[in-house]
């Protein structure tokens, strides 16, 4: 609770980064402009995420937060401002792309697991063809991952043997195998029954207690509040508010955050 | 079981389809009534008043389309049969494997004409008409090619372009042994796959080698002709002999007039 | 003497035949005869081939046998005979004598007036042709309805010919080979001479459409075309599939210029009748020096033609893949290649194959339009005996050997259908509880609505664009 503490007290001061201060910036976003056709989606975010720092998302929908996540590992291409990881500009032509989305592990709504694989080939597959590892490297290092998520009993099962929280899990595993230096979720739970949540949300919380940086797109108010080291509230394409889970949910300082989690909660 | 029952479905998907395509039939000249109703009382046609004439116009200067109408020699003789017999003439167009078939069936077309030998085998499945015109087969090469002698096609291996089922098939298969007859739909098909170079010579029909090398292929010749007597004839159901009789009566009053003979020297 | 010393240029029959005729006249002018002027210069004697694939003289089936020969300058004959052997049957009422001349190229008449009699085994002509005044010196003797042995063998005939004086002689006659009764052919005999065939051919569409000895006689003829259609259409497929995957990726390119190389093919290809294609490469190439042989130049068109609608195929298939699949792939660092092989086309594959089957059997029915170019394939096959008999029957044979493969493959192809239905749509299953939720519709919609593209377009009979010309 100390962590809380201090965050409490740093929330006076403008700077909105908190206890990660000094800390080397993972991922930082400048200006990030995105357009769809006549649509502008994305209207100048700027955004730094720190080493070891869970940021979560919050907004209602269309507000641009998934966008902004996509934007990073460039599922989405930027029409504006810069994002730079690990102080390389990864919306530069020269950067090669595959190898920064190879440190940059996502975990998507719909779980996107390659229906044709069993749980241990998903995991498998880019660690042998991005990372270049051995067949029995990937294996082994596959079973450990899927171990962690809780599904050693279930690596050789194909997706569709398996529940929605478990394949969110195999997800995840096949994110972490990577061994990304950052971690995006992009509404990771909200296809799940409200059983399974509690599944993978425990994961979540296990990688943000071990150190993990992560950028967290989600709607799980009780998530944010006791996992998050700063939150992120975005409507209209920008970025409305953030601060402490505290600060933000307790305090909020714009109406548009206030009627947000006046309809959320 | 299964098949018996899906051989049928198909074999009833064939009647359906026989009907379409003569339904696609172009009715022509004819001057019915007045002229000679003398025809006998007997006969019976698929369509009252009108004889419907099945041909396969692919088969130059025989019968051929030209602008949509179908021409030459067979057309105007059944034209002129139809004004001897007080009939309407109506040409259904088929393919020529199923003209025979059609006059056995009589539900479509009453005869056929569409350059016809008399033949004995065909002779089991149809009535013939006495014959109005005798025809005999040729052989043509590329004038340019290496096969300009008769000799020369004596030989293994030489292909030779054939109509499917006519006689020009059955005669390469016994008189030339060693050549491979190539069965082709129409004549046309037999020309272009010899300018090709797919065949080496063409085996049909005189009149029809003769009208090919004088008007499209100039660069073919003839190198042989056989005068193997094919008499062309009508064909006309088993069952109605009253219209064979018919026939045959207004034929001969159109050798007996010349008309045979005016038309004849009009096409061939 | 008046012997031939090379093969008049006009003769027909194998030029060894003649040659062999040659000399047998040779001896019999040394021996025979050798105080007069031979009467005959040349002579041959065939039979009309019978089989349906019509190579051979079949025995125990009718056919033709036609003599012809070339009467010495300023002779005449006035009568024929020819001897069959013990076993043989003929007919006289349709046999008849020409008189021809210039070696038998043309026709001077029709002996209406020759009088054509049976004695034993031995056809008698005898006729006139002082009429036509020396006009014709070649003469031809057709004799219908000659049924040689069943158990065939080399069949020796024997002629004498009688000139106008009166003077008979013999004729020399070359064995002409008659091959054994194939079982079929017997069996089909057997069939027909039978009471309850002729009861069943009283039916006039059961005998066009389903004559019991027609269908035992075209099985194995139409065989032969089954098993070149099948040839032709298992050496396309194969090239069909690869070139058909290049023309889907080059389609889905970002590169226009692949983009529009790929379009123009696939366009051009589907919205021509294959009929014409075919023409095209069988007529058309050889004009432009290209000569292919036929069997390389049918499997060429059937596979160039085949690929562009599996393009087509692979085109949907591929896009029917959830746009998650190619996401989570390129999240992982996978570039474009990596995943169009390891994720998307193992996943394509499996939702294509019952399209792919619905293709194959397409394919296999367009190997009839090679017939219109003399290959012969199961149609052409068939069409020969539906030519010399009028009925429909060898059809219904050849509609058999289509559904042999047909058939099993629609079957495969629904069983198929079931299994992916139960298996496939492994992306994310659990969602459609949920669908309602807000955020997760459009995603939803997008990946279901896709799929259901796909399932549909697999259905059996719906291909998906409508092949031009057939």
């Amino acid at each position: 609770m100390s962590q809380e503490v201090e965050t409490m007290e740093m929330a006076a001061t403008e700077t909105p980064s908190l206890h990660h201060v000094g800390k080397e910036v993972v991922v930082s976003i400048q200006g990030l402009q995105k357009s769809f056709g006549d649509l502008h989606v994305l209207k100048g975010v700027d955004l730094d995420v720190h080493r070891g720092e869970v940021v979560v998302v919050l907004g209602p929908s269309g507000s641009g937060k998934s966008t902004m996540l996509r934007c990073i590992n460039r599922l989405e291409e930027p029409t504006g401002g810069k994002i730079f990881f690990e102080g390389t500009e990864i919306t530069s032509k020269e950067t090669d792309i595959n190898a920064v989305r190879a440190k940059l592990g996502m975990v998507f709504q719909s779980f996107n697991l390659f229906p044709h694989l069993t749980a241990k080939k998903n995991v498998m597959l880019a660690q042998q063809k991005v990372l270049k590892r051995s067949k029995e490297e990937a294996e082994r290092i596959a079973v450990e991952q899927l171990t962690k998520v809780g599904l050693a009993e279930r690596v050789d099962y194909k997706p569709s043997q398996l529940s929605g929280g478990q394949q969110q899990r195999v997800a995840i595993a096949r994110a972490l195998a990577m061994d990304p230096h950052v971690m995006l979720f992009d509404e990771a739970t909200s296809a799940l029954d409200p059983e399974l949540v509690r599944d993978v949300l425990g994961v979540m919380k296990e990688m943000a207690k071990n150190g993990m940086t992560m950028i967290v797109v989600t709607h799980e108010m009780g998530f944010a509040r006791d996992v998050a080291d700063r939150v992120v509230f975005m409507d209209g394409g920008v970025i409305v508010e953030q601060g402490a889970p505290e600060e933000v949910f307790d305090h909020p300082k714009s109406d548009r955050t206030k009627d947000f989690l006046g309809h959320i909660s | 079981m299964k098949k018996k029952l899906i051989a049928l479905a198909a074999a009833a998907l064939m009647v359906v389809a026989l009907a379409g395509c003569s339904s696609s039939s172009s009715s022509s000249s004819a001057s019915a009534s007045a002229a000679g109703s003398a025809s006998a009382p007997a006969v019976k046609l698929v369509k009252e008043g009108t004889l419907t004439v099945g041909i396969s116009p692919d088969y130059p200067p025989f019968e051929n389309l030209e602008n949509g109408q179908i021409v030459g020699f067979e057309p105007d003789l059944a034209a002129a049969l139809g004004e001897k017999m007080g009939v309407k003439i109506e040409f259904a167009s088929l393919n020529f494997d199923a003209i025979l078939t059609a006059v056995d069936a009589a539900t479509q077309i009453d005869c056929g004409i569409s350059g016809f030998s008399i033949d004995p085998e065909r002779a089991k499945l149809v009535d013939f008409s006495t014959s109005y015109f005798v025809d005999d087969l040729a052989v043509a090469t590329m004038k340019a090619g290496a096969f300009t002698s008769e000799e020369a096609l004596k030989g293994e291996g030489v292909r030779i372009a054939v109509q499917s089922g006519t006689t020009g098939e059955s005669y390469i298969q016994e008189n030339f042994p060693g050549a491979e007859p190539v069965a082709f739909t129409n004549s046309n098909d037999c020309f272009a796959a010899m300018a090709a170079g797919k065949v080496d010579a063409v085996c049909t029909n005189a009149a029809v080698v003769a009208s090919m090398v004088s008007k499209s292929y100039t660069d073919a010749a003839i190198i042989a002709n056989y005068a193997t007597g094919e008499e062309y004839g009508v064909a006309v159901a088993k069952s109605n002999p009253a219209l064979l009789a018919a026939i045959n009566k207004a034929l001969a009053e159109l050798e007996a007039d010349g008309t045979i003979e005016k038309i004849s020297s009009k096409w061939l | 003497m008046n012997l031939p010393t090379t093969v008049p240029q006009q003769s027909r029959g194998a030029r060894i035949a003649l040659a062999a005729l040659a000399v047998l006249i040779a001896f019999t002018c040394t021996f025979s005869v050798p105080a007069t002027a031979l009467a005959l210069d040349t002579s041959k004697t065939t039979a009309k081939t019978n089989s349906d694939s019509g190579a051979d003289v079949l025995g125990g089936k009718e056919t033709r046998v036609t003599w012809e020969g070339q009467a010495a300058e300023g002779e005449e004959l006035s009568g024929l005979s020819l001897t069959f052997p013990a076993g043989t049957q003929f007919g006289v009422d349709d046999a008849r004598v020409t008189l021809l001349k210039d070696g038998g190229s043309e026709r001077v008449a029709v002996l209406k007036n020759a009088k054509i009699t049976k004695e034993g085994q031995t056809i008698k002509a005898t006729f006139d042709v002082s009429s036509y005044k020396g006009a014709g010196d070649f003469y031809r003797l057709e004799v219908y309805e000659v049924v040689f042995p069943v158990a065939g063998g080399d069949q020796q005939l024997t002629g004498t010919y009688t000139l106008a004086s009166g003077q008979t002689r013999d004729m020399d006659i070359p064995v002409i080979s008659v091959v054994e009764t194939t079982l079929p052919e017997q069996i089909a005999g057997a069939i027909e001479s039978t009471d309850w065939y002729k009861a069943w051919c009283e039916n006039k569409f059961l005998k066009l459409f389903l004559n019991p000895a027609l269908i035992v006689r075209s099985i194995p003829v139409v065989f032969h075309g089954f098993l070149m259609a099948l040839a032709i259409v298992l050496c396309a497929f194969p090239c069909a599939i690869p070139l058909g995957l290049i023309l889907a990726l080059m389609r889905m390119s970002k590169l226009a210029v692949l983009r529009g190389i790929g379009s123009v093919y696939v366009n051009v290809v589907r919205g021509t009748p294959l009929f014409l294609q075919i023409y095209v490469a069988f007529f058309g190439l050889p004009l432009a020096g290209i000569n292919v042989p036929n069997f390389p130049l049918g499997v060429i068109v059937l596979f160039m033609n085949s690929a562009a609608y599996l393009c087509e195929i692979f085109r949907a298939g591929i896009q029917s893949i959830p746009k998650g699949q190619n996401e989570a792939a390129r999240s992982l660092g996978m570039n474009a290649a990596q995943t169009m092989i390891f994720v998307i086309i193992p996943q394509t594959v499996r939702r294509v194959i019952p399209t792919m089957t619905s293709e194959f059997i397409l394919l296999y029915k367009d190997t009839s339009l090679l017939a219109a170019v003399g290959i012969m394939e199961v149609v052409q096959y068939s069409k020969s005996i539906v030519a010399s008999t009028g009925s429909i029957t060898p059809y219904i044979v050849a509609a058999l050997f289509y559904l042999v493969i047909t058939l099993p493959l629609a079957k495969f192809v629904g069983n198929l259908e079931a299994k992916l239905a139960n298996t496939d749509g492994g992306s994310a299953p659990a969602k459609k509880k949920r669908a309602n939720k807000k955020d997760s519709v459009v995603a939803n919609g997008e990946i279901e609505s896709s799929v259901a593209i796909a399932d549909g377009e697999a259905a059996m009979g719906i291909p998906m664009t409508q092949k031009g010309g057939k």
